[in-house]
């Protein structure tokens, strides 16, 4: 008895070590935030924003990191960045019309600035307490599963149109949207469910159609990025 | 009295004509936003995604084909999808993305591209 005191109050004197901690983690992470981040991205309310602010932004908002992102690879991507958008946040002002078509203009893509890991661990703690949107993700219930590949793929360009835009393997696939072959490992499944449901109410002015589609499609396609995931 | 009612009645047809006035302008900016990524910067069908796609985007530059089509059916197309109107179902309804009136102005501004650019 006497051991399982001795236990139980070095596990809360550990706990109560580990909450300054955190609060201290992500106190710097705030400052590296407003120091690092701010130039590009946002982390205020969206709600009313308009289309032209929409397109104006330099970089996706932050504003609900917390619900979005995967932790652990939100803090490994910012010390080791990897281009997501082959398009850049939005492709408009770097499209060349050529007479192939028209090609995104690499030089014109600006490279995601890299933090130390130290950095990286306290912006993530900081950004991951951004959740305003928990109600949306409260109404997901996704639990990742498999799904045959060939069926997968065939949905997710031909029937569901999502490869117009996003790639779902390096080099194949639209390149206005995020690419989304490392999709499961970035974004928490619920958010995927609840963007392909109803994108408008994350980002009022997405780029990103609503295609209405049903539990049962929506489960098909995020078990296809599953299958996909690197 | 007849000069009352006159005045009136222009009022109204007034009120109603702006009610339903189209924005070429602001539609210009909706066919940035949303539709030059497969249609093209110049509306060519030619889109940066187009080279990856199975259905080659419309050209809407296409005077002859386009003229074919009505300000309903392209109405129609953007707001519930390609798929509606018979053609490819890659072209997705944008009805969560734009009001009617705002697909009104971007059918003003398809048109303007397509069939009208003398003007």
């Amino acid at each position: 008895m006497k051991n399982h005191m001795l236990t139980l109050k070095l596990v809360l004197g550990l706990m109560l070590l580990q909450v300054p901690e955190l609060s201290h983690a992500s106190e710097q992470g705030q400052k590296l935030y407003q120091e690092k981040c701010t130039a590009c991205h946002s982390i205020s309310d969206n709600s009313n924003i308009s289309l032209s602010q929409r397109l104006q932004e330099k970089a996706p908002t932050l504003y609900y990191a917390g619900n979005k992102f995967n932790a652990a690879w939100l803090e490994q991507w910012l010390a080791a960045p990897k281009r997501l958008r082959p398009g850049g946040h939005f492709f408009l002002n770097k499209v060349k019309v050529t007479d192939d078509g028209d090609l995104i203009d690499e030089t014109k893509l600006v490279n995601h600035m890299t933090v130390q890991p130290k950095e990286a661990k306290q912006i993530t703690q900081y950004l991951m307490l951004q959740t305003p949107k928990a109600d949306l993700i409260a109404l997901e219930q996704v639990t990742l599963g498999k799904v045959n590949r060939t069926l997968g793929e065939k949905d997710f360009n031909k029937f569901k149109g999502c490869g117009s835009c996003h790639q779902d393997e390096d080099g194949y696939g639209g390149v206005s949207g995020p690419e989304l072959y490392t999709a499961i490992s970035r974004l928490k499944p619920n958010f995927i469910a609840s963007y392909i449901r109803h994108p408008e109410k994350w980002d009022p002015k997405t780029l990103m159609p609503n295609r209405h589609l049903n539990d049962n499609s929506i489960k098909k396609l995020v078990n296809y990025l599953n299958v996909i995931s690197e | 009295m007849k000069t009352f009612s006159f005045i009136v009645l222009l009022s109204t047809l007034f009120a109603i004509t702006e009610a339903y006035a189209t924005d070429t302008k602001n539609g210009e900016i909706l066919y940035q936003a949303y539709c030059t990524q497969c249609h093209g910067l110049n509306g060519d069908g030619w889109g940066v995604n187009a080279a990856s796609m199975d259905v080659l985007p419309k050209d809407h530059t296409d005077t002859k084909g386009m003229v074919t089509r009505t300000d309903e059916d392209i109405f129609i197309a953007i707001k519930k999808g390609g798929k509606a109107v018979s053609k490819s179902n890659l072209m997705p309804n944008w009805d969560a993305n734009m009001t009617d009136q705002e697909i009104n102005d971007l059918v003003a501004y398809v048109r303007l591209l397509c069939c009208e650019k003398e003007k």
